[in-house]
């Protein structure tokens, strides 16, 4: 007996069911069979019964007959049930295709006779056979069941009666004929009718003016015969509408047959036309032209039809490749590009096709070629499962190509890297070269087409030895150099083929030659000694004039390949951690801002976290790296414009805001990440620039700005572009929109270049919030800020300026005078062909005619503004556009005629003015807020103030007592519910005991064979080991190992017959 | 008292007179404590008497003339030590806090702060040369004053309220030094003022221990102990009543009183009984007594405030701690009305300060200011929502609007309609304390729901946002059409919250208003930032359509700003 544990295991049995406490008493339980008396006992709830009472069953009664209606309690019947249900259903769960016997008694095979079964089948069948709808079913189809068909005097009334045709007739026998049906009516009479009165009733019923029916003196004899009339009735109408559906039926016989005869006719009129003659003449009528207009016209339309015949079906393409798909075949492209380049500079041209040298149609095809060479490579690299114990070693040698951190390496299966590509290889070569130009070709696998010329002058260098040497080589010879001779070690060096280029000779008159080697090799000023002519015998200088075709289109096309491989831009870049890596990368590798734009995308193509999902974090990273770039842009923008063709920096900032975008596409939450902390480092940078502005008085002369850079000012514009900015709320877009707001309304203006920023800002905001016609307070309040700046009395309107940005700028000098400047500005006769547009760059900032640029501008985005925000702001346009319009108003107001603003610029003024009256109404009469709910009736009704008093009559002892009727039935419904609910969860927790319980069960069944066999085993070795031990303490020495403790010891030492103890 | 060891004592008191060294700290501040050390010793062993009494019988000439000198010397190491003081040197501030503790007035049972020599230590606090020449008393100073001398003390805070009146009244009466330094010594002034912190019942003044166990001296409320027996002292016109001036001839009173009690000095025990108990308040000594501190504070103040050369800075300063510090203790706060309406004129945020002070004195001392309703509409403008104070703005205008229920309608309308108007060009953290405190206004005066519901066709809006009158800006009969507006805010919050606004049922709860006020720019910005980071598969919404460049066409830009060559060609 263990301890009692009183958590409750999952497979610990449910509450309530007694266990047998030990084997024994199981035992018990099992031999006697009989039924545990605690577990037969009654449920609690049922009462006893006080009499017995014949065919009525008692609940928890025990039914012998049935093993599960019958023992005890129903928690035992659920068991029992479950034990049949839910075991089978799992026995057979998850086994397909298992056959299901689903007759009558077979799934309780065992608690069934064969007898009990045939029985129970012939119940079910019994029973489905008296079904009561059989009896009355009078359809034409009862026929098979003669039982229940009409019959008349033991015979079945059908088509074989022949009876009279008369449908009346079939009930009027001859017998019923010679009375007339008197009998009948005498009988009814006489077992049913009203004897002696009858007649008088009869009588009365006659002398009714209003018919036999008319009185309530119906005999019970009438009765019974109105049922009879009522009967035949029935019986008639079935009889007349049979007949009438025979006759209908011969009638459509007889339709069928009409027609066909009719048909016979037709087909007579139906003449068919010889073809061949109507072709015939129809050609004619061709050739000679002398068609009718229909034939024409018929004659087109075919023409046409069959033109359509002709035409390419459209196929069905593939379907839409996923993103990551994409990503992936860009990544690979880039992949086999920079492969090649990389073997290409090292002069490897093993498996080029030059494709991107050669012309187009090549280009293509070998593209395909590549792609699928490509595919099959990086299949055969997946079918390795690096788990497998790899035993077949096909691919021992193979070294697959790989780019890493170093550079192309050639990696081996384990992964090692072998070589690197490039410069080792190259080293090689230049140090014994002719040593490893056998190796070189099964080593690499590369350059055999050049190692085995090579190799073969190798060894015909022996004949062209007696060459003469004075004679002077001329242009366009053959020949075979020693290339770059001089530097090779001790004249240890190889013939390469060759063709002279040019003859020079040098100061001291010796003749010089400069070849160009087939590899595509140049050598200038190669001594004589070097050079020799190739000496080919006849048949040799065909074959080489063949291969020289060949290889001079190779060669030149070599040529090019490797130069251009040199100065290309690699096209797999590691991701950078750093932008100070990253600008390492550009400064390598990028002379132009497309170039650089080029290798961030490059980086982006070949990293992507589509095709790796591990490069999420280092993706991330980059993320970073690229929006400190995007900012250094920015602000490199502002410094020095967008720096002409080379530097292209709007393109620049175009082509990264492309990559952040795709970037953001491939993991939005990991770009968001990165932006969020971005923006809170730009908060973070604000508040210290708010800060700091505090104690830069105006009057210093550095160059403070408490405003944010152009590069943050454009990211703020990147972030639009990448985030939509309707949403409601948005992780990335609604903080940046409050950091703008934030940025608008506290950073102090103190230049021109400040206004100008501030307005980049507004309208970005503007530019956010305008999509989903959302307005932002802090835009428009700068807006009207920059208008007061060009007030006639700046000062006072610059204290009117919500927003307290413009506060100190009344004591800037450059902003005080800026209606003086755009007044001067105009008259100087500057304005005629200026743009009016504002910019971000230093030097168009400052420049003379920005205020005037400011106030142009800032009119023609307020005249934008209210055509965005007409009518959609639900007829508050006018408290929104309130400062602006104030602020219109105070520009147009002059104290002298020197500060009158030139026409042009008052027009404007106007303009906008009346726009913004027409657009947005401003001044109009409104209609009202009407906010409330319109009252319901329940709350104007007065208040009852009556108490509820209780109806004694209809007291009720219950929860539900006091409540109101819809309160009682919702309780009840919801103690239902929490009963059901418990009931249920219940019967899942018992069912998933049970579940457990068998699968444990199962389990013991299956450990214990594999136990009782390790049993054996172990016993078997026990046996082996007390026999050796017993032959050791017996034996003296002769035997080694066994024995244990002094045994042993003794044992070892050999002295004979010494027992345990030392006794003998 | 041998004449040796008088002339010995002389020669030293001589040598540390000379100011040696008085560029290093450590070593004058060694010299001046070496003198305080001697000087206690001179005064506890009676040979420097510093008050003469005229009962007593004169003493030897020898005496006297000895004690004439020290006197003398004493006065001189005085004026060094305020001159040390005025440098700003904590020494000094300690030493000097020493010769006061050990240098009582009055004798035998009687013993007080000197006043004198408080009045020299506040005087030489408010003429400190300051850091760097500017005159401020440096902040550690009074933090070392208030912490080790009048903070501490309960009769030294008496005293120095007292020199501090006399200071400043002495500052009045000079007017020929010039206006900055003026200024800066009364700010002084007002920096010690500040830091001044009275006790809120008699029994914080004087705590029970006191009483009953006098001679134990556990108290350290006290430089010098009250006597027990006060009661017994009779010391009446030193325990003046509201005369301000009983100060300058209590000096002479209590050597009168001190040498009467002597003889009565046996009889104690026995009076004790009878006296004390029909006596329900024993009588108590000025600074023991909560009203005289009381007073002290108010007269101090008052001539503190009456200074015309206070700094704005000071100014606002003073009107900051005044309605929490000042007003709720002194006598007689409605004599502080006159102060804050002259300081509402000023405008900015010494008005609003000083309506602080007013609305207390309004609530509480019934003072009648019908102009404060109109003062508090007209501080309300956009430019209130950007200022640093105005969490302190919001505050008293929430006391101001939600604390009195009988406000009519029409006020409420008009700050209703003054509120949303400036929430409409408010930062979104202002925008939402408006739209709270709009809110709950609607529903706490049901009057004003025309503002947001009103029946019948258009109407134009009446409501003239440039009237300073509320009573005239007709808002009543206007309707919140910013509310309107503000559902189309950018932040989400102020968006909803404007949608909620006035459509509240009455089962609504009231907003917070004070988790309204700590809103900034900064903590909504990091509460968006931070939002859905718990989450961890919060998805991200991208746009959809690829950027053909960083600036499209058709954007809001067009037109506005030139981007390159290329994108005007476009």
């Amino acid at each position: 007996m263990g301890k009692r544990k009183f958590t409750k295991k999952l497979s610990s049995l449910p509450k309530g069911l007694p266990t047998p406490k030990s084997k024994r008493a199981r035992a018990s339980i099992a031999e006697s069979a009989n039924i545990n008396p605690f577990e037969s006992a009654r449920a609690s709830s049922a009462k006893a019964p006080k009499f017995h009472v014949h065919n009525r069953p008692i609940s928890g009664r025990i039914n012998p007959n049935n093993a599960i209606k019958g023992a005890g309690s129903a928690l035992k019947r659920a068991l029992d049930n479950r034990k049949a249900g839910l075991r089978q259903s799992m026995q057979k769960n998850k086994k397909a295709g298992a056959f299901i016997d689903r007759r009558i008694g077979e799934s309780r095979k065992a608690e069934m006779t064969e007898e009990e079964r045939m029985l129970a089948r012939i119940v079910r069948e019994r029973a489905s056979r008296s079904k009561k709808r059989d009896k009355y079913a009078l359809g034409e189809d009862v026929g098979n069941d003669t039982s229940l068909s009409m019959t008349h005097k033991g015979q079945a009334i059908d088509e074989s009666y022949t009876g009279k045709n008369d449908a009346y007739a079939i009930l009027s026998d001859e017998e019923d004929d010679k009375y007339g049906g008197q009998l009948e009516r005498a009988d009814t009479e006489m077992h049913f009718g009203g004897g002696e009165f009858d007649e008088e009733m009869v009588r009365l019923a006659n002398s009714n003016p209003y018919g036999p029916s008319g009185g309530a003196k119906e005999t019970l004899g009438d009765r019974y015969r109105t049922r009879k009339e009522e009967l035949d009735d029935l019986i008639m109408r079935k009889k007349y509408e049979k007949a009438e559906k025979a006759k209908a039926k011969e009638e459509q016989v007889e339709t069928f047959e009409e027609f066909d005869e009719n048909f016979k006719e037709l087909a007579s009129l139906l003449k068919f036309r010889d073809k061949e003659k109507d072709r015939r003449t129809v050609t004619q009528a061709r050739k000679d032209g002398t068609q009718s207009q229909t034939d024409k016209e018929m004659d087109e339309w075919d023409t046409e039809m069959k033109s359509f015949m002709f035409e390419r079906r459209v196929k069905a393409t593939d379907r839409t490749k996923t993103t990551e798909e994409i990503a992936k075949g860009e990544a690979e492209r880039l992949h086999e590009l920079e492969t090649r380049r990389l073997a290409r500079m090292s002069g490897d041209f093993e498996d080029d096709d030059f494709s991107d040298i050669s012309d187009d149609e090549e280009d293509i095809k070998s593209k395909k070629k590549r792609g699928k060479k490509t595919k099959e490579k990086t299949a055969k690299r997946r079918d390795r499962n690096p788990d497998e114990l790899d035993s077949e070693d096909e691919e021992d040698d193979e070294l697959e190509a790989k780019f890493t951190a170093d550079g192309l390496v050639y990696v081996d299966k384990e992964g090692n890297i072998v070589k690197k590509a490039g410069e080792e290889k190259s080293d090689e070569e230049e140090e014994n070269p002719q040593d490893s130009s056998d190796e070189d070709s099964d080593n690499l696998g590369a350059s055999d087409d050049d190692a085995s010329f090579d190799s073969g002058d190798g060894l015909s260098s022996g004949e062209e030895s007696d060459m003469d040497e004075d004679t002077i080589l001329e242009v366009g010879t053959q020949v075979k150099g020693k290339y770059l001779a001089d530097q090779q070690m001790d004249g240890k060096s190889k013939w390469y083929r060759g063709q002279i280029k040019s003859v020079k000779t040098d100061e001291a008159g010796n003749t010089l030659y400069d070849i160009l080697y087939d590899d595509g090799d140049v050598e200038e000023g190669a001594k004589p000694e070097n050079v020799r002519r190739r000496k080919e015998s006849a048949n040799e200088k065909k074959v080489e004039e063949e291969m020289k075709q060949k290889l001079a289109e190779i060669s030149s096309k070599r040529r090019k390949a490797k130069q251009k491989a040199r100065t290309e831009i690699p096209y797999i870049f590691e991701v950078p951690k750093t932008l100070d890596s990253l600008h390492d990368m550009i400064g390598t590798y990028a002379t132009t801002g497309p170039d650089a734009s080029l290798i961030i995308q490059r980086i982006h193509a070949a990293n992507s976290v589509k095709l790796d999902h591990r490069n999420t974090e280092k993706m991330q990273n980059f993320y970073d790296v690229l929006l400190k770039r995007f900012i250094g842009v920015g602000d490199a923008l502002c410094k020095g414009g967008n720096g002409g063709e080379d530097l292209g920096r709007y393109d620049q900032l175009d082509s990264l805001v492309q990559v952040l975008y795709s970037m953001t596409q491939d993991s939005p939450q990991s770009a968001a990440a990165v932006w969020k902390r971005r923006l809170g480092i730009m908060q973070n940078a604000l508040s210290k620039r708010l800060r700091d502005a505090e104690f830069v008085s105006i009057d210093d002369e550095e160059d403070f700005s408490a405003w944010a850079s152009t590069g943050i000012l454009l990211a703020f514009r990147a972030i639009g572009h990448i985030f939509p900015v309707t949403d409601m709320r948005h992780v990335v877009v609604t903080p940046a929109l409050i950091l703008m707001g934030q940025t608008l309304g506290q950073t102090p203006i103190r230049s021109v270049e400040d206004v100008m920023r501030g307005v980049f800002l507004a309208t970005l905001m503007i530019e956010y919030t305008k999509g989903a016609k959302r307005i932002s307070p802090e835009a428009f309040s700068f807006l009207a800020g920059v208008l007061n700046l060009f007030a006639d009395n700046m000062e006072e309107a610059c204290q009117k300026s919500p927003i307290p940005s413009f506060i100190g700028a009344s004591k800037v000098g450059e902003l005080q005078a800026c209606r003086e400047s755009v007044i001067k500005y105009f008259k100087s006769g500057r304005a005629k062909n200026a743009t009016f547009q504002l910019s971000l760059e230093k030097e168009k900032m400052t420049s003379l005619g920005a205020p005037a640029a400011i106030l142009i501008s800032t009119l023609r985005l307020i005249r934008m503004l209210s055509k965005f925000y007409a009518r959609s702001l639900n007829q508050s346009e006018s408290e929104a556009f309130h400062d602006i319009t104030c602020a219109l108003l105070r520009l147009s107001q002059y104290s002298s005629k020197a500060m009158k603003l030139p026409g042009v610029v008052s027009r404007e003024i106007k303009s906008t003015v009346e726009i913004l009256r027409e657009e947005l109404q401003i001044g109009d009469a409104r209609r009202p807020l009407t906010r409330r709910a319109s009252v319901k009736a329940s709350e104007l009704a007065i208040k009852t103030l009556a108490p509820r008093m209780e109806d004694p009559d209809k007291y009720f002892m219950g929860k539900d007592k006091d409540k109101t009727r819809a309160q009682a039935q919702r309780d009840r419904m919801r103690r239902e519910y929490k009963r059901e609910h418990k009931a249920v969860s219940r019967e899942l927790r018992l069912d998933a005991a049970f579940i457990e319980s068998e699968r444990r069960k199962d389990k013991d069944k299956k450990d214990s064979k594999a136990r009782n066999a390790r049993n054996k085993n172990y016993a078997w070795l026990e046996n082996e080991q007390a026999t050796m031990n017993q032959q050791v303490a017996q034996g003296g020495g002769l035997l080694s190992g066994g024995g244990i403790g002094a045994a042993r010891a003794k044992a070892k030492s050999g002295r004979i017959g010494m027992k345990r103890g030392g006794k003998f | 008292m041998s004449t040796s060891t008088a002339a010995e004592t002389k020669t030293t008191i001589k040598a540390l007179l000379k100011p040696t060294g008085r560029h290093i700290e450590s070593v004058d501040a060694q010299r001046l404590d070496q003198l305080r050390r001697i000087y206690s010793n001179l005064i506890a062993t009676k040979q420097l008497v510093l008050q003469e009494k005229k009962h007593i019988k004169p003493r030897s000439d020898a005496t006297q003339k000895w004690n004439e000198w020290l006197k003398k010397s004493f006065s001189t190491f005085v004026d060094q030590l305020c001159h040390v003081v005025k440098m700003g040197r904590k020494s000094g501030v300690r030493t000097f806090i020493g010769v006061i503790a050990s240098t009582p007035k009055g004798d035998g049972t009687l013993e007080r702060i000197d006043d004198v020599l408080v009045r020299k230590l506040v005087g030489s606090l408010m003429d400190s040369y300051g850091t760097n020449g500017d005159g401020v008393v440096p902040e550690g100073l009074l933090d070392l004053t208030q912490a080790e001398f009048f903070g501490r003390y309960n009769d030294s805070q008496y005293f120095v309220l007292v020199a501090m009146k006399n200071a400043a009244s002495q500052l009045l009466e000079s007017n020929n030094e010039d206006e900055a330094s003026n200024g800066i010594k009364a700010e002084n002034l007002v920096r010690i003022l500040m830091k001044i912190e009275i006790a809120s019942d008699q029994d914080e003044i004087m705590p029970k221990d006191v009483k009953m166990h006098g001679q134990t001296e556990t108290c350290s409320n006290y430089l010098f102990l009250p006597p027990t027996n006060t009661a017994e002292l009779k010391d009446a016109d030193y325990d003046g009543d509201d005369d301000d001036d009983n100060l300058n001839d209590g000096d002479e009173s209590s050597g009168e009183d001190s040498d009467e009690e002597v003889p009565q000095q046996s009889q104690l025990t026995k009076q004790k009984l009878q006296v004390t108990k029909p006596k329900s308040k024993p009588k108590l000594l000025s600074w023991q007594s909560i009203r005289q501190h009381r007073n002290a504070l108010q007269s101090a103040t008052l001539t503190i405030l009456k200074i015309p050369t206070i700094p704005p800075r000071t100014l606002k300063r003073i009107l900051q701690d005044l309605p929490i510090k000042i007003l709720p203790h002194v006598a007689n706060p409605l004599r502080f009305a006159d102060f804050c309406t002259r300081a509402y004129d000023i405008g900015g945020v010494t008005s609003l300060l000083s309506l602080h002070s007013l609305f207390v004195l309004m609530t509480q001392c019934g003072l009648e200011y019908p102009k404060f309703y109109p003062s508090l509409y007209n501080l309300i403008e956009s430019k209130i929502f950007y200022a640093k104070y105005r969490s302190r703005f919001f505050k008293l205008l929430v006391k101001c609007l939600t604390g009195n229920q009988m406000l009519p309608a029409y006020i409420v309308a008009a700050f209703c309609k003054r509120l949303c108007r400036c929430a409409v060009n408010a930062p979104p953290s202002g925008a939402l304390f408006v739209l709270a405190l709009v809110s709950n206004l609607l529903r706490k005066h049901p009057e004003c729901a025309c503002l947001v519901h009103r029946k019948g066709g258009k109407i134009d809006d009446p409501y003239d946002p440039d009237n300073e009158e509320p009573a005239k800006s007709r808002a009543i009969d206007s309707c919140l059409w910013e509310l309107n507006a503000l559902e189309k805010h950018y932040h989400p919050a102020v968006a909803s919250m404007a949608k909620g606004c006035g459509m509240e049922d009455s089962n609504t709860l009231y907003h917070d208003l004070d988790g309204f006020l700590v809103h900034t720019y900064k903590s909504l910005f990091d509460q968006e930032r931070k939002r859905g980071d718990n989450k961890r598969k919060s998805k991200v919404p991208v746009t959809f359509q690829k950027p053909e460049s960083l600036f499209v066409d058709g954007d809001s830009f067009k037109g506005i700003f030139e981007f390159s060559q290329k994108k005007i060609k476009l």
